[in-house]
């Protein structure tokens, strides 16, 4: 990686290049306790019988929790390197619901060097069990050099 | 419309309950000590924690102040109502003891044909504040339908 635009090539098996993964599976005790924590009494996130009255087939994973799953990954990933999260957008296409399998996925997009470190651009995706991408956004980590940058793509490594 | 703000003290209890809810488990979310030696002065908020405080703008409030769906019955939305795309700015941090401020300004609202019917999108910006330094920028949509 050199210069102001980097990484990004996807690789030998044209996948974008990893820079943190994780699977959850939020219960019906998951959901209540972050219905509890945020004090958001929407019926939806833990009253089946209401959530299927509303249209959906089961209790519905609240879309903040969703976000805070994808910001805990990434700002777990930037920190293992000495960078931080700084920006996360996302919008979801479909429920996800209580007790499917989630797979949260960063892959790297572009990392650009800037006046003060480097502005890491990341895919991230949240996809169920049958494969379909239920949420989808963009991030940006700050990362403070292009050895960290490296690090990012291979956490088994030790950071500089 | 007008802002809408609430200000409210971060407890180590609120951050626990938050970072298990998620399966936040970094010691930094729940051990003083560990997140002390990594350079924080108390307890560290995970990053999404300001929602806690977003999503209820500090109200508590009994049942009988809600609609039959659980939602407040002074919501702006009617009908069923979803989260729309949200994009999130984190400028500092969280810390247990701090006294953090959130006010939502309405931005704007459109109706539209959506696959399934007619559907209205609002949208707002909350900041989020610490000793009137902005720590997180969230913009958010909620869609009812």
């Amino acid at each position: 990686m050199t210069g102001n635009v980097t990484g990004g090539a996807p690789d030998e098996t044209g996948a974008q290049p990893t820079i943190a993964a994780a699977q959850v599976q939020p219960h019906e005790v998951d959901l209540f306790m972050f219905s509890a924590a945020s004090w958001l009494t929407h019926r939806i996130h833990f009253d089946r019988d209401y959530a299927r009255r509303e249209g959906f087939r089961d209790l519905v994973v609240h879309g903040p929790m969703q976000g805070a799953y994808l910001a805990d990954l990434l700002s777990g990933a930037a920190e293992r390197v000495g960078g931080r999260l700084t920006r996360l957008s996302f919008r979801h296409h479909q429920p996800a619901y209580c007790a499917e399998q989630l797979s949260l996925l960063a892959v790297l997009k572009s990392a650009v060097e800037e006046e003060e470190g480097w502005a890491v651009e990341a895919e991230v995706s949240i996809r169920n069990a049958a494969e379909v991408i239920v949420t989808s956004g963009r991030a940006t980590l700050r990362v403070p050099d292009q050895a960290r940058v490296k690090a990012l793509l291979h956490p088994d490594e030790a950071a500089p | 419309m007008p802002d809408k703000t609430a200000t409210q003290l971060i407890t180590r209890h609120d951050i626990r309950h938050f970072a298990v809810a998620i399966g936040a488990m970094s010691p930094v979310h729940h051990d003083v000590a560990a997140a002390r030696e990594r350079g924080f002065r108390d307890l560290l908020a995970p990053a999404f924690f300001f929602t806690t405080l977003g999503l209820s703008l500090g109200r508590v409030m009994p049942a009988v102040q809600l609609r039959e769906d659980g939602i407040p019955r002074d919501d702006e939305l009617d009908g069923r109502v979803v989260a729309g795309e949200t994009t999130v700015e984190w400028l500092g941090d969280i810390i247990a003891g701090d006294e953090v401020q959130v006010r939502q300004r309405f931005t704007g609202s459109l109706t539209k044909i959506g696959r399934n019917g007619p559907l209205t999108i609002f949208e707002y910006t909350r900041t989020y504040t610490v000793a009137d330094c902005p720590v997180v920028v969230e913009r958010i949509a909620r869609i009812g339908r």
